[in-house]
């Protein structure tokens, strides 16, 4: 009992922490170094041009109309951090429910939910 | 290690787009019919976590900089082939709203960060894994392994841009001058990987053991069955 208790509770440290990372690399963001990176270096010394994707939405971290850098950038990440959750999500549903499709209604999943911990979770009939 | 357009020819572009779009519908194809419902909100916290982290450029030598990759982390906690695909929905968020990485380079960025530092290292890091579980603990195997194959991941990255860019041609520099900046600043930046990668998972490994895809928990006390009843 008190093994469940604790690594329970340990989920929940290690998922506000995660949460805590987030926020703070979101907010730190503006602080991140602008000098080039590896490949940007050598596209420097090499002096050729080089174009990012014109048609993007908010270029180089940057929403357009806001005016501060440094809340651009915040905003910027916030924004990423949502569409990328949202999207990753989307993958995940829509792999398995594509999954479940091909194998059809009998498909249970007894032997892979093997964790335990959870609980019985919901299988919506 | 974005690569940006205008810097890889069309024969190198190209053909890195075909291997990324046949190794994202493998891997659609391997993900669909083992994906385990309950790894979907792990799966957009792992991506929503490196987004976040690749943000952060830190400086690394006098006027060059670097940040996270997270190939690794993403192929331990969700295997190889859902990891590629956070890592392709990660590079394609970049690419497509942010203009992080060229529209042409998109291909050759994925097969870099998240072929090469994902399964293609992932499947090292499992052999060397296994090698050393047969004399070590598994949680000591594993991430052991894992830091050195991190730090690896980042490098590897960095040398298949920097092949890419020496075969384009396009950049009229000596390989030294390539292979340098790029390589040398990754063996740096790799070091920051293998303890940011390391320090998550062993974090995980205390805390949800089981939503760790490579640890399989032979050698935990606790015998399933005080769980299961």
């Amino acid at each position: 009992m008190r093994r469940a208790f604790s690594r329970r509770y340990l989920a929940a440290w290690a998922l506000a922490a995660v949460a805590c990372g987030v926020l703070l690399l979101v907010f730190a963001s503006p602080w991140a170094s602008k000098s080039p990176d590896g490949v940007e270096k050598v596209a420097q010394d090499s002096g050729l041009k080089t174009s990012d994707n014109a048609a993007a939405p908010a270029g180089g971290y940057k929403v357009s109309g806001v005016k501060s850098e440094a809340t651009s950038r915040r905003l910027s990440a916030l924004i990423g951090v949502a569409v990328t959750l949202v999207a990753a999500i989307g993958v995940g549903l829509l792999m398995t429910t594509m999954g479940k499709r091909r194998k059809g209604t009998g498909g249970d999943q007894g032997p892979r939910a093997g964790s335990g911990i959870e609980g019985g979770s919901a299988d919506e009939a | 290690m974005h690569i940006p357009d205008g810097l890889l020819d069309f024969k190198t572009w190209g053909t890195l787009y075909g291997v990324s779009g046949g190794t994202t519908a493998y891997a659609l194809y391997k993900v669909r019919n083992t994906l385990d419902e309950k790894k979907i909100p792990l799966l957009g916290i792992t991506a929503a976590f490196i987004f976040a982290a690749q943000l952060l450029n830190f400086p690394v030598a006098a006027g060059v900089s670097g940040h996270f990759l997270g190939a690794m982390l993403a192929c331990v906690l969700l295997g190889p082939w859902a990891g590629f695909l956070v890592m392709v929905v990660v590079l394609a968020i970049q690419c497509l709203i942010f203009a992080d990485g060229g529209f042409a380079a998109l291909g050759a960025n994925i097969f870099n960060m998240a072929l090469i530092a994902g399964p293609v290292c992932y499947f090292m890091f499992a052999a060397s894994k296994s090698l050393m579980n047969k004399r070590l603990s598994e949680r000591t195997s594993l991430l052991t392994s894992l830091a050195f194959f991190s730090w690896l991941s980042v490098v590897l990255a960095g040398a298949a841009c920097a092949v890419e860019l020496s075969i384009s041609n396009v950049v009229k520099l000596s390989s030294g001058a390539i292979f340098g900046p790029i390589v040398g600043v990754n063996a740096i930046i790799g070091i920051g990987e293998a303890v940011i990668t390391t320090i998550v998972v062993a974090v995980v490994l205390q805390a949800r053991p089981d939503l760790i895809y490579s640890y399989s928990g032979h050698d935990v006390k606790l015998p399933l069955s005080e769980e299961a009843v």
